[in-house]
């Protein structure tokens, strides 16, 4: 692209300049610069016709081909410093109402017309500042936010005044993947307080003279809690935390010669659980695996016979979850799937979410 | 049939008619929907040298394009592995084949009238013999209809318009409320519709191969309304009777569409079963819910969770867990893997919890 400029630039020259002797030295100069020669093309420009010269004043086309040439060669700022001369010197009034009408909305909407001349020099403007996003190369903060709207000013006025309008698209379209890959790495946090349903089957003992008997504890109750996570687009962490207030129907199913049944024991229940998990790229949805910390006790009731009595009441254990969830705006909704070691079986939860 | 997916409203689409000749979803796919199914729902591991767009135009009978508009053929076939009670002493396994049918579709030029019907073997179960009721050839469905730019009116055997359409006839949604794989009726359906209203009125006299005091004639209808392109809802209520039983039931449904291709589907219904000899009455409570992930074009993650209250009188309810996997490598063929985890909570005692394993080879050409 910098080839085809400097070619146009030849063109121009051979068809525009008037001056016999000074024609013949830049048309050296521009010989130079399609060699690939361009450090000798600046110091031809620098030395002939006072380019970067304070005192001096320097004609457009020394400065369009000193531009191209310090693009080429990679300095980027020296090439912005000589488009800016121009537009400043040259093309002030048109340059100047331009961008007050872009300011207005920052858009080019409001822009009537961009001269065939500024949009050349813009789109050589939006170029150089996208080379600074898309170049990988580390820039603060501050010139990346600038760098990235200046280029798309640019080049959306380089559009506008039918100037390479197919490279400046294809520019605009690498920007915005660029920016969208970018906010994909930043981190988002939110809070968020919940709301569920948690059913688990539980184990007991029945302790008695002839030794221990496993009763079932089939539990279910509602679940409040709240949690915080952070995550980009790739991946993220959590810690949630939900209190159970819950009823239990617990009894043998072992053929023996006792039965022991009781219907709707009080249990309360503590899970506490951290983790990770990926958000899914088809969006708002996410798969993670957590560690859960489980704490329990119910008011089970001891048996008449004191030769009896119900253990494990209280049990703390540990555990991993396989956690699904399904996101619309605000609210979620978690599917849990939890084996807590110390049980029988799987603990299922569904859970409410309202992120704030 | 009952062979609907439902879940699609994840990927925008809200009305069945879209893609199925039935506007309630299951049976033969229309043209759409089966370019639909090859250049966005499937994957394309047989065909990976073609572009969506090469496929979805190749999606007819066997992967062929169809040029006649009026005659559409096709086939499906479905299997299932189910190895029941896991880790019991009386754990067994069992394949069944669901369904082996062939489909055809009669229409005009512009799609306003049409003909369908399906005709397949049955073969015995290991429940079916135990009942010694032999492998039969059965139709599911038949139907003429005719469909205007808002309405449709459909006359045959179908499945009746009630509740969510699932593709799993054992949920608790379709099994308690009498609506599995063999409980079709004839009669007449009709549908009002705009781009965010259905309207189905269903009246129905029964299976008429069915001795006539066993038929269950009655009516049912069905609305839905889409608050967004994401969220519908809708309800839907049912009453028949036959000379041995009445039955009746009112169902609430929610359909949501999260992020590309995931979805939420919920349905809260109540069912009651009156013996018209015993006068006795035993009313039914279910919930059923099934969030779906899509992971990848093709491939899908589902979360079934269902609740059930069999007699509202008892404090017992079951309650089924239905984790699964569906995966569409091409398409035509859907594999699908779902494990059950039921548990009981009794009044009266405690049962451990029950384990089974399904695997599913769905063909569709």
């Amino acid at each position: 692209m910098v080839l085809k400029s400097l070619a146009f630039l030849v063109l121009t020259f051979l068809t525009g300049v008037s001056y016999a002797q000074t024609a013949l030295t830049l048309q050296q100069a521009y010989q130079l610069a399609t060699q690939g020669k361009c450090q000798d093309t600046i110091s031809v420009l620098k030395g002939q016709y006072g380019l970067f010269s304070k005192s001096r004043k320097v004609n457009e086309t020394v400065l369009e081909l000193g531009a191209v040439c310090l693009e080429k060669m990679g300095q980027y700022k020296s090439a912005l410093t000589l488009h800016y001369q121009i537009l400043n010197s040259v093309h002030f009034k048109n340059h100047n109402l331009i961008m007050q009408n872009y300011k207005k909305n920052q858009s080019a909407d409001d822009v009537d017309e961009v001269p065939a001349k500024l949009a050349k020099i813009y789109f050589r403007i939006g170029r150089i500042y996208s080379t600074f996003i898309l170049s990988k190369r580390s820039i603060s903060p501050k010139d990346y936010t600038i760098s990235f709207n200046q280029s798309k000013k640019y080049l959306a006025l380089a559009i506008l005044g039918e100037h390479e309008e197919d490279s400046a698209e294809k520019i605009l379209k690498l920007l915005d993947k660029e920016e969208e890959d970018k906010n994909k790495l930043v981190y988002q946090s939110s809070w968020h307080a919940s709301l569920g349903y948690m059913n688990w089957q539980d184990q007991v003992f029945l302790a008695g003279p002839s030794g221990r008997t496993p009763l079932t504890a089939t539990t279910e109750g509602l679940c409040i809690g709240g949690g915080y996570e952070q995550a980009n687009a790739y991946w993220g962490w959590k810690v949630s935390a939900c209190y159970a207030s819950a009823k239990s129907n617990v009894g043998d199913n072992i053929p023996n010669d006792f039965d022991y049944y009781q219907e709707g024991v009080p249990v309360n229940a503590l899970a506490i659980s951290s983790g990770v998990f990926m958000p899914l790229s088809t969006g708002n949805t996410s798969i993670g695996l957590e560690l859960p910390i489980f704490l329990r006790t119910g008011n089970y009731t001891d048996p008449s016979n004191t030769a009896f009595s119900i253990e494990q009441k209280t049990m703390l254990a540990i555990g991993v979850a396989v956690d699904a969830k399904w996101r619309i705006n605000q609210f979620g909704l978690s599917s849990k799937i939890a084996k807590i070691f110390s049980l029988p079986s799987l603990a299922w939860t569904l859970e409410g979410h309202y992120h704030f | 049939m009952l062979f609907a997916y439902p879940q699609f409203i994840g990927l925008g689409y809200q009305s069945c008619l879209t893609c199925h000749y039935n506007p309630l979803g299951n049976g033969p796919l229309t043209d759409y929907g089966r370019a639909l199914g090859a250049g966005e729902i499937s994957q394309k591991f047989l065909r990976m040298d073609k572009s969506d767009e090469e496929v979805g135009k190749n999606s007819g009978f066997f992967w062929t394009h169809m040029e006649n508009k009026w005659f559409r053929p096709s086939l499906d076939y479905r299997g299932l592995y189910l190895r029941r009670k896991l880790n019991t002493e009386t754990e067994e396994g069992e394949l069944i084949h669901m369904q082996a049918d062939g489909n055809l579709v009669l229409k005009s030029a512009n799609a306003r009238f049409i003909l369908v019907g399906t005709i397949g073997y049955a073969p015995s179960t290991e429940k079916t013999k135990k009942q010694n009721v032999e492998g039969d050839w059965r139709t599911r469905e038949h139907y003429a209809a005719y469909r205007s730019d808002n309405w449709g009116i459909y006359g045959g055997f179908m499945d009746k318009a009630f509740g969510i359409r699932i593709e799993d006839h054992t949920a608790y949604s379709r099994s308690v409320t009498a609506l599995t794989q063999n409980d079709q009726a004839h009669g007449l359906l009709f549908h009002l519709h705009n781009s965010a209203h259905d309207f189905f009125l269903h009246s129905f006299a029964g299976n008429l191969n069915q001795s006539s005091r066993l038929r269950q004639a009655g009516n049912s209808l069905l609305y839905e309304y889409s608050f967004t392109q994401n969220i519908r809802a809708g309800l839907s209520l049912i009453s028949s009777k036959s000379d041995f039983l009445e039955l009746s039931g009112l169902t609430t449904q929610g359909k949501f569409a999260v992020g590309k291709g995931s979805s939420v589907l919920t349905e809260m219904g109540q069912f009651t079963k009156t013996s018209i000899a015993s006068n006795k009455e035993i009313t039914s409570r279910y919930f059923f819910m099934q969030n779906q992930i899509r992971f990848a074009r093709g491939f899908s993650g589902f979360y079934v969770l269902e609740w059930l209250i069999n007699d509202i009188e008892k404090r017992s309810k079951i309650l089924r867990l239905g984790p699964g996997l569906q995966f569409f490598p091409e398409q035509g063929i859907e594999l699908r893997f779902d494990f059950y985890n039921t548990r009981v909570f009794s009044e009266t005692s405690v049962r451990d919890d029950n384990w089974d394993l399904a695997g599913q080879l769905h063909l569709w050409f």
